[in-house]
């Protein structure tokens, strides 16, 4: 299987047919109906708003690769899309975000009742697009995916109560495997995994063994949320779509702060506890920190392990799909790696 | 339920003071080591690997709890006993071939900045796990027990030396005692003889392979032992 430079653009452009195809079936699930004004317009809110549609495509590529009609995975690529909204408002709540995709979060337009409300509403779509395609999936494979997807929506919760925990209790002991464990579960699952594993069981008409693609989903998704994470810090606001920092306001447990609270000493490390324990509310405390990391090379570690993982994820991609024959999907597949890490 | 009317703000946070979490504390010793960037990323890679086996062995506990675990799992994807103990067996294996082929990439990164995608580096497709072949036939491997096991040797390279040495097999459960290896020079063959003494706990057993001379790893060998 060939691997991809980075100029190759086949992630951007099959992002692109992949997400017009899984945007199409969305619309049905957030049409405009009542209770519209309370209810429907805030659930078509976040999909309005131009999400690049990640996790569906990598849906519907996994099935095309296995030689199937990317069509024949939308209910699954639908569902996890919803899903995927869902858990943006709730994290935008639980985190204080003031942005999102460029404008203001929904509980800061709408309030946090509305928003908490809308979340919901958009989980029980989700579950709604699954049981839609009773007539077109086999019961098995239908069990199966409702498995999998329960499963990847119980794991985001549990890596977020981690690490939520972790911001909750203070925790200044954290190692890389901890924040490994966390993403796991917080991202992996819901990001990379099923959608994957979705797209292949409906390619090839029956379920999965429990593991099979978590390699290769976990290694993808624990590079995606570090460079995610990198974003944060240093990418543009305008094109990165959330607030810059808001990590380190939220006082998040990213990857360059472990690095960081193991690198230092002493009365730094003794202001960075207490910075995150009582919340970091001035730009100078933000640029203390920032100053911190480039001393330390808490970014540029943290870019290092993103790329460990894509390269190990690549070994995975081969192992996964090499023996499939090569088509424009499998292509896709094969230069995610590469692709999450160097996405801006 | 009307939306609250007033602009939302940011909660006071309210933390209590700094203890350890102690979430994961057998990693406390893994971290803060990495002085290279080839360190970081054998470490990464390393760390990676061993987070995904437990957290295969943390699901098979769970497994183990749900009400509908009965007879190896469920046939449906849900949990198989058997597949996931294979499973675990298998992440050992890649964690293996990544050391493998981070060793045999060597050490040209640039210091303090991006590799040139090291890590990307693929071999040819399953170079990783051949197993011996005609050109690889003068290395065996013999194991000794008493009752039922699946052993493997997987070589990374045709030219494996009589200087092998091999490492003690290391369980990929916690706590289980190491089973010892020898290597035996027969002639022309390489003979690696692992014995499992009758007391050994049933699991699954991993070692590599280095040819004594350089330190270069050649392969690995596991050893599983099936419950009896």
């Amino acid at each position: 299987m060939t691997t991809s430079s980075t100029e190759d653009d086949t992630v951007p452009r099959l992002l692109e047919e992949y997400g017009r195809l899984s945007q199409a079936a969305l619309v049905s699930y957030t049409r405009a109906r009542e209770p519209l004004r309370h209810l429907y317009r805030l659930v078509a809110d976040y999909p309005e708003r131009g999400g690049r549609m990640l996790r569906s495509s990598i849906c519907l590529a996994t099935a095309a690769a296995h030689g199937c009609e990317p069509r024949s995975a939308l209910a699954p690529a639908t569902a996890i899309e919803l899903l995927h909204n869902a858990f943006l408002i709730h994290d935008d709540i639980e985190d204080g975000s003031q942005t999102r995709r460029g404008s203001p979060t929904l509980h800061v337009a709408h309030g946090t009742p509305l928003a908490i409300n809308t979340g919901d509403a958009l989980c029980l779509l989700a579950m709604q697009a699954l049981s839609d395609c009773r007539d077109e999936i086999d019961l098995s494979v239908r069990e199966s995916l409702a498995d999998d997807l329960r499963r990847a929506a119980v794991e985001a919760v549990e890596g977020q109560a981690l690490e939520l925990g972790w911001r909750h209790d203070n925790a200044v002991h954290l190692t890389e495997a901890d924040y490994l464990h966390m993403v796991l579960k917080k991202t992996c699952w819901y990001t990379m995994i099923f959608p994957i594993r979705a797209g292949a069981q409906i390619a090839l008409g029956e379920p999965l063994a429990h593991d099979t693609f978590v390699a290769f989903g976990f290694l993808l998704g624990a590079a995606f949320q570090i460079q995610d994470d990198l974003l944060n810090l240093v990418g543009d606001e305008q094109r990165y779509g959330k607030e810059r920092n808001g990590d380190l306001l939220e006082g998040k447990r990213t990857l360059m702060i472990i690095h960081l609270l193991q690198r230092l000493s002493g009365k730094d490390r003794d202001r960075l506890v207490t910075l995150l324990g009582d919340g970091v509310r001035d730009t100078e405390s933000v640029g203390w920190i920032l100053e911190k990391m480039g001393e330390h090379g808490s970014i540029e570690y943290a870019r290092l392990m993103a790329h460990a993982l894509a390269g190990a994820a690549s070994r995975e991609c081969e192992r996964a799909f090499g023996a499939l024959p090569d088509s424009q999907a499998r292509h896709f597949l094969a230069c995610l790696p590469r692709w999450v890490i160097s996405r801006s | 339920m009307d939306g609250e009317r007033k602009h939302w703000e940011r909660p006071r946070l309210r933390r209590v003071a700094p203890r350890r979490c102690g979430v994961a504390e057998e990693y406390l010793k893994m971290s803060n080591r990495h002085e290279t960037p080839q360190a970081t990323i054998e470490e990464t890679q390393n760390t990676a690997y061993r987070v995904l086996g437990d957290y295969l062995r943390a699901s098979e506990a769970v497994a183990r709890n749900r009400p509908d675990a009965s007879n190896g799992g469920s046939t449906r994807g849900a949990i198989n006993y058997r597949t996931l103990a294979m499973s675990m067996f298998d992440v050992w294996t890649r964690l293996a071939e990544t050391w493998l082929q981070t060793f045999e990439r060597g050490m040209d990164l640039r210091q303090g900045g991006m590799p040139e995608l090291d890590a990307f580096t693929v071999g040819p497709r399953g170079s990783a796990t051949r197993t011996a072949s005609p050109e690889t036939e003068s290395v065996s491997l013999v194991v000794h027990a008493t009752r039922p096991v699946e052993g493997r040797i997987n070589l990374r390279t045709t030219a494996i030396r009589k200087s092998l040495v091999a490492h003690a097999l290391r369980a990929t459960t916690d706590g289980l005692p190491p089973i010892p290896v020898c290597v035996e020079v027969l002639g022309d063959e390489v003979v690696v003889k692992v014995h499992v003494g009758e007391g050994q706990p049933s699991g699954t057993y991993h070692g590599l392979l280095i040819d004594g001379a350089t330190e270069v790893p050649q392969g690995d060998v596991r050893v599983r032992i099936l419950e009896s």
